[in-house]
């Protein structure tokens, strides 16, 4: 049995869900992927249970994004009751391949895909438009 | 104590009575005068210059609501489906942990069984070639026993053999012919000559000398190679004439 994030603090059957929690500093994000109670508490903090993974925003010199989690307890966690998955966390688990791919994943996509045409449209009304009146 | 705000909507905050202040601090504080942040309860209305506020929402294509809702009621089966066979996976190892477990504890009893019976056996065992080793012990002393006699037997043996070896050779020496009286000796040889020659017929009558015929010798005065009274006829030895005779007779 794994020593908790929440210091041998008790958790109790409520609802859980897995998040991506901001660390870093300011300009500087970087998350941590932990499974945390659903509600915040009376002191105003979420009482993290477990890190199950960090997420690096930031692209590194080889334009990549660094994941790193622990598929065997994401896993332990999908198949307990009561846990939620924020949907930063699927489309992450997504992408690597370990759940589906996210819908937002492709809404995302067809958007981005979108507007790149339509600024490539308008571009070359532009240029037509140049072109009749020179 | 005045309550002072850090916006310049103060008055306007202070028209709305629902407003509450939320935190206070101390930090800046001089004199009687204290600095709040304020907020407004949930179900007022909002400000008057956001009141007619329309918020601006990207269009969406032409079948892209439709699309975004079937792509996310399927993401919601799958999700279920998968958490159904993840639970499904968690259940069936800790089944299978518990029965580990199970299997565990019987293997130790039966491998506590199992010793139980090696230790009985092994005390029986023990007993048994304990009784053994004693018996091969007794045996061995007793052979140990009897060599030493045999060996002291043969100790024994070799010493009288080498004893009248010695003897022998003292006998021997005794014929020996020492060098001062050689000429004396070579003398007395060739004053008295031995005949060592003999002949013997078929029925074993002996007839000693080179040149004998047996007329020389009447029948009466001929020895016999088996007579046992006569050991020697002139210089011959007659015992190992008899044993050849017998071996050949044997044979």
């Amino acid at each position: 049995m794994p020593v908790l994030a929440t210091g041998g603090a008790p958790i109790y059957n409520s609802l859980k869900a897995i998040r991506l929690m901001r660390h870093g500093c300011a300009n500087r994000p970087f998350y941590h992927i932990v499974i945390m109670g659903s509600r915040r508490s009376n002191k105003g903090t979420y009482p993290v249970i477990e890190q199950l993974g960090t997420y690096d925003p930031l692209t590194n010199v080889h334009g990549e994004k660094l994941v790193s989690v622990n598929l065997d307890r994401i896993s332990y966690w999908m198949a307990q009751d009561k846990v939620k998955i924020a949907v930063g966390v699927k489309q992450l688990l997504g992408l690597m391949g370990f759940l589906h791919i996210h819908p937002q994943s492709y809404i995302t996509a067809w958007r981005v895909r979108a507007i790149a045409k339509r600024e490539a449209l308008s571009k070359q009304q532009a240029e037509d438009q140049e072109a009749s009146m020179g | 104590m005045n309550l002072v705000t850090r916006s310049n909507h103060l008055f306007l905050k202070l028209a709305q009575t629902n407003w509450y202040p939320c935190s206070t601090s101390f930090e800046h504080c001089t004199g009687n005068l204290l600095i709040v942040r304020w907020r407004k309860m949930r179900l007022d209305p909002p400000n008057l210059n956001k009141r007619m506020k329309v918020p601006f929402k990207n269009p969406l294509e032409e079948g892209e609501q439709d699309e975004i809702s079937r792509l996310h009621q399927m993401n919601n089966f799958k999700d279920e489906s998968l958490r159904i066979y993840l639970k499904k996976l968690y259940h069936k190892a800790i089944d299978s942990a518990a029965a580990e477990i199970r299997e565990a504890d019987e293997e130790e009893q039966e491998h506590r069984e199992n010793m139980e019976y090696l230790n009985k056996e092994n005390k029986r065992l023990a007993a048994v070639r304990e009784e053994r080793i004693r018996k091969e012990v007794d045996e061995r002393l007793e052979y140990v026993m009897l060599s030493k006699m045999r060996h002291n037997e043969k100790a024994q043996r070799l010493h009288e053999e080498a004893l009248q070896a010695l003897q022998d050779a003292e006998e021997l020496v005794q014929s020996f012919i020492p060098a001062d009286r050689i000429a004396a000796a070579l003398e007395e040889a060739y004053d008295n000559p031995v005949d060592y020659n003999y002949a013997i017929d078929s029925k074993g009558f002996m007839y000693p000398g080179l040149k004998t015929k047996p007329t020389d010798i009447a029948p009466e005065f001929r020895p016999h190679l088996n007579d046992p009274d006569v050991a020697k006829i002139g210089a011959i030895d007659l015992s190992p004439l008899r044993q050849k005779h017998a071996e050949k007779a044997a044979n």
